[in-house]
C-alpha cells in the first residue's frame, strides 16, 4: 500500500518530504529508539521510523498520520508490541544487509514487515515457536520487499503495494500450522454493540480497523482520523469506495462469510484512494475511475474468497493489489494522458498532487521536458502565429514566423524592395536549446523580394534534435551563412546561421517550429517558448508563451550579479526569524542541498519541509515547496516563485501559487473536498522587481481581491547584494508573516526549535 | 509657404539675386519648414513660461534613440550594455531617462563620478575612464566597485599601490588605442596595441597580482561616419581578448568599444547633410558584432559588449530656442540676424553647421544670412551662412540637434546661462535646470579682506 519512488519520471520536481534527524527521544519512543540502537548497532532509527512505517500504509503520509495508526494498534497491546518490534527487527535486518539508509528511514522497507508481524500476532496463538517464526517471517519480508521493489520498479515502473505481505503471510501461517501452531480467533468488536452506531458506519469503521486485524469501531475511528489528516479528498474517496462495495455485498447477500464485509470494505477503500487521488490527479474523472476500480476490487474479493481461503481466512488485501497494479499498468498505455491525468511527478497526498498539477499547468505549460527559448537575439516581431493566414495550416499549423520591426513599427527601411532594407535580413539565428544537429540544408539562393521558391520550399535550414521526439527547425536562412554541420552538438544560444529569404519566403523572415521526427516537412508539434519576454508598455515575462501575430518577444538577458542573489551555497545554513502578526518569533534554519537526482532544494532543519528550485542562467524558479505548513519555505515560494535574472528594464510577470498554505486551516479543509470538481485552486499572482541601492525588492500581489478590494495575497522579498535573501513578508487575509534572515552572530545562542 | 499672420516689419528696399529652385545634383533646395511644436508642445508656450533662450529636450527622442541603439546591437550580440557618457550631457534629468532604460554611467573625472553617485547610480554600475584619475579618485573608486579603466603605467602602479594599502583586489579594465582606417588615429589615451604596450600592461597586471583584469576598452575616434573602422577595431579587440584568455587564462567580462558614432549633425567641412551621411546604428552594430565574432569564447561566457555612446543618443533630442534681437544688413550685402543665444551657450557651433529653422510661420524670400549671438565678441558667430527667410524682432528660431555637449561645455560668459526643460511624451514639461541668476554666478566668489 505504499509508494515507491518513481525513478523514471522526467519531472523530478518534487519528492516526498525527506526524513530529518530524530528529534530527541521522549518517553516510550526513547526506549524504542534505544532498542533500535541496540539492534542495529548504528544510529537510532527511533520514533520516526515507527511512525513513518505506519504512515506508509497511507502512501507515505506524515508522522502524525503514522501516530494515529500506531494508536489504533495500541488498542491491542499484543498487536502494538508486535507491530513496533516488527518494524525495529525489519530495520535492523535491512541495516545488516546494507540496504539503502534512505529507504530504511522512509519506512518503505519496513511497512510490509509491519503488516506481516501484525498478521502473525493476530492470527496465531503466541507460543515460542510461532514467535520465532514470526520474527523469521518479518526478516524475510524485508528481502521480499526489496526484491519485488527492484523487479516491479525497474521493469514495470509499478509500486509493490502490499504484495510482499501477501507473499509472506500465507507461508508463515502454513508453516506455523505445520509446526503445531494454532490459529487465534479475532475477538469480536467489544465496543460497537454498546454504541448503537448505524450499521453502515460501524461497518466502515470496522473495515478500516481490519487493516490492522482489529475489526473494531475504535480502531477504525483512529485509522479514519489518520486518513482525514492524510487527505480529505482521500477520505471522500474512501467513503465512495466503501459505499459501492457494500451495495455490491448487499446484492450478493447470504453467500458471504461474516468476515467478508470488512475485507470487501478495506479493499474498496484503498483501491478508490489509490486510483482516485494518489496515482491520478483528483478530478471528476479520477473519482469515476476510483468508483469503477472499487467495484472491480469488490468483485475480485467475492470471487477470490472461495479459492484462497485458508482456515476461513479471506483474501486479505490481494484484490486491492491486483486491481490497482493492473489498472495502473493499463491506464499507462493510453495515447493521451488526460481525464484522469496520471501523476507523472513524485507522489504526494491527493491534495498536493492536485495543487501541484494545477499550478504546474499554469506555470510551466504541459508539453515538453526540454525548455525552448526564442531562436534569436534581441526583439523580434511575430508576423505569423499558429494557425496563421498564410502557410501555418494543416500539419504545419504550429509554426511561428518572425521579423524585426524598427522604431516606426515597419519591418523594413525605405520601400522594402531590396533584401538589405529588411531589418531582420542577415541577423543571427540561434539554437533554441541544447541538442544535436540532424539535418542541414545550405545553398538555396535568397529570393528577390516578392518571389518564392516552391521547389525547395523550406530553403536553407537547420534541424536540431533536443530530446526523443522533439526536434526544432529554423529555415529560410541565407545561403553560405550556416555555421553548423550535421552531427554537431550545439548549445542553447549558439549561432546556427543568418536570417535570409530562401525557399517559400517572399520577404526575409525566420520560420520556426517544433516537430516529432527528423524528417524535413514532418508535421509540426504545438509550439511554445519558455522564459521569454513579451514587449509592450509593460514588458512581461512568460514562463511559457505561444506568441500571437503582432507580439514582440525576446529572450531574457541574463545578469550574473542578480544570479548571485539567489545562489544558495550548498550546505551553508541560513536562519530565519519568522514572526506572525507580532507573535513571538520562531527561528527556522534552512540548508541548501542537492538530492540524489541532482535537484536543487532548500531543506528545513527545524521543520519537515523542503523547497525544490531551479537556477538557470536567466531565471530562478521555485518548483514546489512541500511539507510543514508553517515552514518558512512556503513563504519563500510565495515571494520568489519565479525571478528573472535580468537587471535591465521593468519586467512584470505572473505566476500561480497554490493558496493552500495561505488560507485558514479550517476553510482549507472544506475547500480541499471541493477542489477536484471545481477550478478553485491556483492563485494568480502578479510580480515586479525594483532595484534599490544595494539590492533588489520583488513584490507580488494576487490578481484577485477580496470584498474589501485587498489582494488575497501580497508578498515582498528583499534581496541584498552580497548577502542574498534577507527578508520576506507575506500578507494574506489581513495576517502578515515576516521572515527575517538572521546574521551569523544572531544565529548562535538564542535559537529555539518550534 | 504659409501666409504671414501679421504685418511684416518695414525693410528698406534692396536687390536680391533671383535663385529659382537652386537646382543641384540631388534636388531642389529643401523648402524650410517652421518648427512650431516640440512633441506636441507649442514652443511659444515653453518660451513664455521659461524665458529665452531655452534648451528643450525631448524625452521621447531620448528614449527612441536609446532603444534603437540597444536593439540594433541586441539583435546581433547577446550581451549588450550601454554606459551613458556623462560628459556629453550630465543633467540629472537626462541621465535619469537613460538610467531608467537600463544604462550604466560612464564618467571621466572624479567630479563626474560624484555626479553619477549623486544620481543614485550604484558604484558597480559606473565605468570610470579618462586620463586623469588622481590618487584620491582611485581611493574612492576602487574599493566601492567602480570599474576603473586604467590609462597608463603610472596610473596602473598607483592603482596597485592603492589596492595594496586598502587590502583589496579590485576589478579593473585597461584602455587600449589601436590603428584603424579611421583618421586621425587616437593615440593619446590608453596603451597602444600594435607596439605591444597593451600586452605588457596585461602581463604587468597579472604579475603584480593586486588587480583583476575584467575588461578591455578602446575608443577609435569621434564622429566616425563609417562602420568599417569599428569592424577592424572590434576584430583586433577580439583577437587581443583571445590572446589574454590563452596566455593568462583570463576570461574578460566585458569589451568596451567606446563611442564615436556620428549624430545627424553636419560638420563644418562635411559636404553631405548629416541626416544623409550618418550611418544608422545597425550599420555600426553589424560591423562591431562581425568583428567580435572572432572571439573564442563559449556562448554563455561571452564578454559583455559595452558601448559609451553619447552624442548619437542625445544630440537629436536637444533644441535651442532663441529670440531674434535685430536684423542687419552687412557691408557685403548679406543679411545678418542677431539672436539672444551665442557661442557661450551653443558651444558646438564652432564645429557644426547647426540646422536652424524659424519657430513660427514665415514669409518672404530666403536669402544668405549670417547668424550672430548676443556676445560682444567678434567670434560670436553661431552660423556662418545659411538661406534664411526674413525675421521680425521678437520672432523665435530653433537650433536643432544640439543635445550633445552644449549643456556641459557651455560657459557662463557675459550672460547668464539659460534654462533647460524637458518635454515628456504625454506633453508635460518641466525644468531640467533653472536659468542662472546673479546669485548662481557669484555664490563661489570671495572678496579678500583687505579690499
Amino acid at each position: 500500500m505504499a509508494v515507491t519512488r518513481d525513478l523514471s519520471i522526467a519531472t523530478r520536481a518534487r519528492a516526498l518530504a525527506a526524513a530529518d534527524e530524530p528529534a530527541g527521544p521522549r518517553g516510550l519512543s526513547a526506549l524504542l529508539a534505544r532498542a533500535a540502537v541496540a539492534t542495529s548497532g548504528e544510529l537510532a532509527l527511533g520514533r520516526d521510523l515507527v511512525l513513518r512505517s505506519f504512515a506508509q500504509i497511507f502512501f507515505g503520509g506524515s508522522r502524525l498520520v503514522g501516530l494515529m495508526l500506531l494508536l489504533a494498534t495500541a488498542l491491542s497491546p499484543r498487536l502494538f508490541l508486535a507491530g513496533v518490534c516488527s518494524i525495529l527487527v525489519a530495520a535492523g535486518v535491512a541495516r545488516l544487509l546494507r540496504l539503502s539508509p534512505d529507504q530504511i528511514r522512509s519506512g518503505l522497507l519496513t511497512y510490509n514487515a509491519l503488516l506481516v508481524g501484525l498478521g502473525g500476532a493476530a492470527l496465531l496463538e503466541p507460543t515460542p515457536v510461532t514467535i520465532l517464526l514470526i520474527v523469521l517471517a518479518v526478516a524475510a519480508s524485508v528481502l521480499v520487499t526489496t526484491a519485488m521493489n527492484s523487479a516491479l520498479g525497474s521493469h514495470f515502473n509499478l509500486p509493490i503495494l502490499t504484495l510482499p505481505f501477501l507473499a509472506v503471510l500465507p507461508v508463515l501461517l502454513a508453516t506455523a500450522t505445520s509446526l503445531g501452531g494454532r490459529a487465534a480467533t479475532l475477538p469480536p468488536d467489544p465496543i460497537s454493540p454498546y454504541l448503537g452506531l448505524p450499521a453502515p458506519l460501524a461497518l466502515l469503521l470496522q473495515s478500516l480497523g481490519a487493516v490492522f486485524f482489529l475489526p473494531r469501531v475504535d480502531a477504525g475511528l483512529l485509522v479514519l482520523a489518520g486518513l482525514v489528516i492524510y487527505s480529505r479528498v482521500g477520505a471522500l474517496l474512501a467513503v465512495v469506495g466503501f459505499a459501492l462495495s457494500q451495495l455490491l455485498a448487499a446484492g450478493l447477500s447470504g453467500s458471504a462469510s461474516e468476515l467478508l464485509p470488512p475485507v470487501l470494505g478495506y479493499n474498496a477503500v484503498f483501491t478508490a484512494l489509490a486510483m482516485g487521488g494518489v496515482w491520478f490527479v483528483p478530478s471528476a474523472a479520477s473519482f469515476a475511475l476510483a468508483a469503477g476500480a472499487a467495484l472491480v476490487s469488490g468483485l475480485l474479493t467475492i470471487g477470490l474468497t472461495p479459492f484462497l481461503s485458508w482456515n476461513g481466512l479471506p483474501p486479505l488485501i490481494l484484490p486491492f493489489n491486483l486491481t490497482v497494479l493492473t489498472l495502473l499498468y493499463a491506464m499507462r498505455q493510453r495515447v493521451e494522458d488526460r481525464a484522469p491525468k496520471s501523476v507523472d511527478f513524485l507522489l504526494g497526498t491527493p491534495e498536493e498532487n492536485l495543487a501541484f498539477f494545477r499550478t504546474r499547468l499554469n506555470r510551466f505549460g504541459n508539453r515538453y521536458a526540454a525548455r525552448i527559448s526564442a531562436p534569436f537575439l534581441g526583439r523580434w516581431l511575430c508576423t505569423q502565429g499558429e494557425d496563421g493566414e498564410h502557410t501555418h495550416k494543416g500539419p504545419w499549423r504550429h509554426a511561428l514566423d518572425f521579423e524585426v520591426a524598427g522604431g516606426d513599427g515597419r519591418v523594413h527601411r525605405g520601400l522594402g524592395d531590396r533584401l538589405e532594407q529588411y531589418h531582420c535580413y542577415k541577423l543571427p539565428v540561434l539554437a533554441v536549446g541544447d541538442g544535436t544537429v540532424v539535418k542541414v540544408i545550405d545553398g538555396v539562393a535568397d529570393n528577390e523580394v516578392g518571389e518564392v521558391n516552391l521547389d525547395q520550399n523550406w530553403g536553407n535550414l537547420v534541424l536540431i534534435c533536443h530530446a526523443t521526439g522533439l526536434y526544432s527547425l529554423v529555415c529560410h536562412l541565407s545561403p553560405g551563412t550556416l555555421k553548423v554541420a550535421e552531427g554537431q552538438v550545439v548549445k542553447r544560444g549558439e549561432v546556427l546561421g543568418l536570417c535570409g529569404n530562401s525557399g517559400r519566403s517572399p520577404v526575409p523572415h525566420l520560420h520556426f517550429h517544433l516537430q516529432g521526427t527528423a524528417r524535413v516537412g514532418a508535421p509540426t508539434l504545438p509550439v511554445e517558448l519558455h522564459h521569454v519576454v513579451r514587449e509592450g508598455a509593460e514588458p512581461e515575462l512568460f514562463g511559457t508563451l505561444v506568441p500571437d501575430k503582432g507580439d514582440v518577444v525576446r529572450n531574457l538577458k541574463p545578469d550574473e550579479e542578480l544570479g548571485r542573489l539567489v545562489t544558495f551555497q550548498y550546505g551553508e545554513a541560513m536562519a530565519f526569524s519568522v514572526e506572525l502578526d507580532g507573535a513571538a518569533p520562531v527561528v527556522e534554519r534552512v540548508t541548501p542541498d542537492i538530492d540524489i537526482y541532482g535537484a536543487l532544494l532548500l531543506r528545513s532543519d527545524d521543520r519537515e519541509a523542503s523547497l525544490f528550485y531551479d537556477l538557470q542562467e536567466s531565471h530562478f524558479t521555485v518548483l514546489d515547496a512541500l511539507g510543514h505548513r508553517r515552514s518558512v519555505l512556503h513563504l519563500i515560494q510565495a515571494a520568489l516563485a519565479r525571478m528573472p535574472l535580468e537587471a535591465e528594464g521593468k519586467l512584470v510577470w505572473r505566476d500561480h501559487l497554490s493558496p493552500r498554505h495561505h488560507r485558514s486551516r479550517w476553510i482549507q479543509l472544506v475547500l480541499d473536498l471541493a477542489a477536484p470538481f471545481t477550478r478553485l485552486g491556483a492563485l494568480e499572482m502578479a510580480y515586479h522587481a525594483r532595484r534599490v541601492q544595494g539590492g533588489l525588492i520583488i513584490r507580488g500581489s494576487s490578481t484577485s481581491a477580496d470584498r474589501q478590494g485587498e489582494a488575497l495575497l501580497s508578498t515582498e522579498a528583499v534581496l541584498s547584494d552580497g548577502l542574498g535573501l534577507q527578508e520576506i513578508t507575506v500578507t494574506a487575509r489581513g495576517r502578515t508573516v515576516r521572515a527575517r534572515r538572521l546574521g551569523e552572530q544572531e544565529t548562535g545562542g538564542d535559537h529555539e526549535n518550534r | 509657404m504659409a501666409i504671414p499672420q501679421k504685418k511684416p516689419a518695414y525693410e528698406r528696399p534692396h536687390l536680391v539675386r533671383h535663385q529659382l529652385g537652386m537646382m543641384n545634383k540631388f534636388s531642389r533646395v529643401q523648402a524650410m519648414k517652421p518648427k512650431t511644436h516640440i512633441d506636441g508642445v507649442p514652443i511659444s508656450e515653453l518660451v513664455e513660461q521659461y524665458g529665452s533662450p531655452l534648451f528643450v529636450f525631448s524625452q521621447r527622442t531620448l528614449e527612441a534613440r536609446y532603444r534603437e541603439l540597444h536593439d540594433s546591437f541586441a539583435l546581433r550580440y547577446p550581451k549588450v550594455r550601454i554606459a551613458w557618457s556623462y560628459k556629453t550631457n550630465y543633467l540629472e534629468g537626462v541621465c535619469k531617462v537613460f538610467h531608467n532604460e537600463g544604462a550604466w554611467a560612464e564618467v571621466v573625472s572624479e567630479f563626474e563620478m560624484e555626479k553619477a553617485l549623486g544620481h543614485g547610480i550604484e558604484p558597480d554600475r559606473i565605468h570610470f575612464n579618462g586620463p586623469h584619475k588622481p590618487e584620491s579618485a582611485l581611493e574612492r573608486a576602487l574599493p566601492s566597485g567602480v570599474m576603473v579603466h586604467l590609462d597608463n603605467f603610472d596610473e596602473l602602479a598607483m592603482a596597485e599601490k592603492v589596492a595594496e594599502r586598502l587590502g583589496i583586489r579590485p576589478k579593473i579594465a585597461i584602455r587600449i588605442n589601436l590603428q584603424t582606417e579611421a583618421i586621425p588615429a587616437w593615440g593619446r589615451f590608453g596603451f597602444n596595441l600594435e607596439s605591444g604596450q597593451a600586452r605588457d600592461a596585461v602581463t604587468r597586471i597579472v604579475a603584480g597580482d593586486r588587480l583583476e583584469l575584467a575588461g578591455i576598452h578602446c575608443h577609435i575616434g569621434t564622429f566616425i561616419l563609417d562602420g568599417e573602422p569599428y569592424r577592424e577595431a572590434a576584430g583586433k579587440m577580439a583577437g587581443f581578448a583571445n590572446e589574454i584568455k590563452e596566455r593568462h587564462g583570463i576570461k574578460l567580462s566585458f569589451i568596451d568599444m567606446g563611442g564615436g558614432f556620428a549624430s545627424r549633425n553636419t560638420l563644418k567641412d562635411q559636404y553631405m547633410p548629416g541626416e544623409q551621411a550618418a550611418p544608422s546604428f545597425s550599420r555600426y552594430a553589424e560591423a562591431i558584432a562581425d568583428g567580435l565574432s572572432a572571439l573564442d569564447y563559449d556562448a554563455k561566457e561571452l564578454p559583455t559588449l559595452v558601448l559609451e555612446t553619447g552624442r548619437a543618443l542625445v544630440d537629436e533630442a536637444g533644441y535651442l530656442v532663441a529670440t531674434v534681437q535685430a536684423n542687419k544688413r552687412m557691408g557685403d550685402g548679406r543679411r545678418a540676424l542677431v539672436v539672444d543665444a551665442g557661442v557661450n551657450v551653443l558651444f558646438t557651433s564652432f564645429w557644426y553647421k547647426h540646422d536652424l529653422v524659424p519657430a513660427q510661420d514665415f514669409g518672404g524670400t530666403p536669402e544668405p544670412t549670417v547668424v550672430y549671438g548676443n556676445l560682444c565678441m567678434n567670434i560670436d558667430v553661431v552660423r556662418d551662412t545659411l538661406l534664411f527667410p526674413p525675421m521680425d524682432v521678437g520672432d523665435r528660431v530653433v537650433f536643432k540637434t544640439v543635445g550633445a555637449y552644449n549643456v556641459t561645455q557651455w560657459m557662463q560668459f557675459i550672460a547668464y546661462r539659460p534654462a533647460v526643460v524637458m518635454v515628456a511624451p504625454d506633453g508635460r514639461h518641466d525644468l531640467l535646470r533653472r536659468r542662472e541668476d546673479l546669485e548662481a554666478v557669484i555664490c563661489n566668489e570671495e572678496v579678500p579682506k583687505w579690499l
